[in-house]
């Protein structure tokens, strides 16, 4: 009798669990390995975050702000090369229109636009010696920044936001 | 789980906590998801005897000498909470980097013009004027937007300025933060070795297991006292770092100039969101009461004798995440902590209004006049004397 509510307990966890890591998946199929050939190493393991509470833990209070723009899911990887960090910040929403959404809500001051990146994209070279590459694309709403300026880091960028666009654009193809 | 090459840790809604801790839970004791339940019903019972307990003769000295609190001016005699604006021109280089020369400058005369003294040494002395060779000094910094941190130009500066004018052991010094991964991308090199300005954070970074109980509790790290905690909310209680609890004898706290979303501005008040292990609960209602209560906290109250408020740059709207908005090239300092907020909302303000943005109002930074309302310090300006330089 143990051994049967053992093995139905199992059963019925695995099928609890199971849409939650099909979602998982999806994120995860847009990190982009290809950066690693040129020395970007992963630094930790990447987080994914499905509520406000675990979303507030890696964002702290900004988290609400997401959630309330739409934010479903949302996936954080930091790469570090030579001590220098480029964090990815992906953020899966409902809907194209709640990222671009997000993509508005968070203009930041003196940004070029960039083009043949996502549906709109731009590129800030921020205060504080930072580079930012943000842009939309289908539900997603994705953000790259570099804590350094500099031309490799500003083609790291780019090439990071390009790489994860094409994984949106295969993913959605049927 | 390994997805696409890559190892994930899933965080998880509380809400899903219960379906893992039964699992933890059946091989730890056994016991069923009634049980389960009971035992956390026991614990939130037991910390709250707990917390009434360690909190009792904090409140009582709150309530009988409203004037023994932080904000009652430590640093200065008179009446009034006195708040220094340093700003300096050269603070921030052509890079957009922070000019270490220049953050030392800056901090030195914020001190000069908070004590009123000519001397740095002197000014230090009074501020810890009985510091004993075995105490140790915490500088409470905020990493929690790596693009916008407490840049680690200023707070090697204000401890550089300690040791040189303090017989002070740098070892005696801690720089920490909520996380070590949130340090690191913020520009700080940890050192938790026996020489040198120790940099520590109170987790080393998100655990699947430490989300499965709710809390950021780090068996790795150093982690939370399960002893000393803070009843935030009714019947939810948070614990404090044990950076903050054990090993700190003093706090020096060392904010950045920033908007917030929800509280509508974090400065260092804010901050010690960041000295909890359950930040995340209190965000409801503009943060208010929660910051208050937190700050009201004896180990926070008693321990803080400066706060020295890095505004190099400043975030004024969207905040607290994004990228600097402004260059503000200036440093705050107070030993009121509710002043020094004020006069730091004021200035959000200004380059609010600036790019004809709506200001940062009173009633959303509730948290600031509930900070008085405990005594923690002032936000009536007839009460704050602000005093401004600028280097050239």
């Amino acid at each position: 009798m143990k051994w049967l509510k053992i093995v139905c307990f199992i059963i019925f966890s695995f099928f609890i669990a199971l849409p939650l890591f099909a979602g998982q998946s999806k994120l995860a199929q847009l990190f982009p390995k290809e950066i690693e050939a040129q020395g970007w190493v992963l630094e930790e393991e990447p987080l994914i975050a499905y509520d406000e509470n675990s979303l507030s833990m890696i964002i702290n209070g900004a988290a609400p702000q997401y959630i309330k723009l739409g934010t479903k899911r949302a996936a954080f990887v930091n790469y570090v090369k030579k001590g220098i960090y480029m964090m990815l910040e992906i953020y899966e929403t409902g809907s194209s229109k709640n990222a671009e959404r997000i993509y508005k809500e968070f203009e930041p001051v003196n940004s070029e636009v960039l083009n043949d990146l996502g549906e709109q994209a731009r590129f800030t070279s921020g205060l504080g010696g930072i580079y930012m590459a943000e842009y939309f694309q289908e539900r997603f709403y994705v953000r790259i920044s570099i804590m350094q300026k500099s031309e490799e880091a500003e083609n790291a960028i780019l090439e990071c936001g390009s790489n994860i666009s094409d994984k949106i654009t295969k993913n959605s193809k049927p | 789980m390994v997805v696409n090459g890559l190892k994930l840790r899933v965080l998880e809604d509380n809400k899903k906590r219960v379906f893992h801790l039964k699992i933890k839970d059946k091989n730890q004791k056994g016991g069923d998801m009634t049980t389960y339940k009971k035992d956390i019903q026991d614990q939130q019972h037991l910390t709250r005897r707990q917390f009434i307990k360690s909190t009792a003769a904090g409140a009582a000295a709150m309530y009988v000498a409203p004037s023994m609190a932080l904000g009652a001016d430590r640093v200065q005699k008179d009446a009034k909470s006195r708040v220094v604006i340093v700003n300096h021109k050269q603070m921030i280089n052509s890079h957009g980097l922070i000019n270490t020369k220049s953050a030392r400058q800056s901090v030195d005369e914020s001190l000069l013009l908070l004590t009123q003294k000519k001397d740095i040494k002197d000014a230090w002395l009074q501020i810890f004027p009985n510091l004993k060779s075995q105490d140790t000094i915490g500088l409470k910094i905020n990493c929690a937007n790596p693009k916008c941190p407490t840049h680690p130009e200023i707070v090697y500066a204000i401890a550089d300025s300690m040791i040189g004018s303090l017989d002070i052991n740098p070892n005696n010094i801690i720089i920490w933060d909520r996380s070590i991964s949130e340090l690191k991308k913020a520009g700080y090199v940890i050192n938790q070795s026996k020489k040198g300005i120790r940099c520590l954070g109170n987790i080393d970074n998100f655990d699947f297991n430490r989300l499965i109980y709710g809390t950021p509790q780090d068996e790795s790290g150093i982690g939370y006292d399960k002893n000393k905690v803070i009843e935030v909310e009714e019947h939810i209680t948070a614990s404090l770092s044990k950076i903050l609890t054990r090993m700190c004898t003093y706090l020096i706290n060392v904010p950045v100039l920033k908007d917030h979303y929800m509280s509508g501005i974090t400065l260092s008040l804010k901050n010690h969101y960041g000295s909890i292990d359950i930040p995340h609960f209190f965000h409801d209602n503009y943060c208010d009461p929660f910051i208050a209560k937190i700050n009201a906290a004896p180990q926070i109250r008693d321990k803080t004798r400066l706060i020295i408020c890095d505004a190099a740059y400043v975030i004024y709207r969207g905040g607290p995440s994004g990228l600097p908005q402004a260059q503000c090239s200036s440093i705050l300092a107070s030993s009121d902590p509710v002043a020094l907020d004020y006069t730091g909302m004021q200035i959000i303000n200004k380059y609010l209004e600036q790019n004809n943005k709506t200001p940062v109002t009173e009633a959303m930074a509730i948290h600031v006049k509930t900070a008085q309302k405990m005594g923690l310090g002032t936000c009536n300006p007839d009460n704050i004397q602000i005093k401004k330089s600028i280097i050239s």
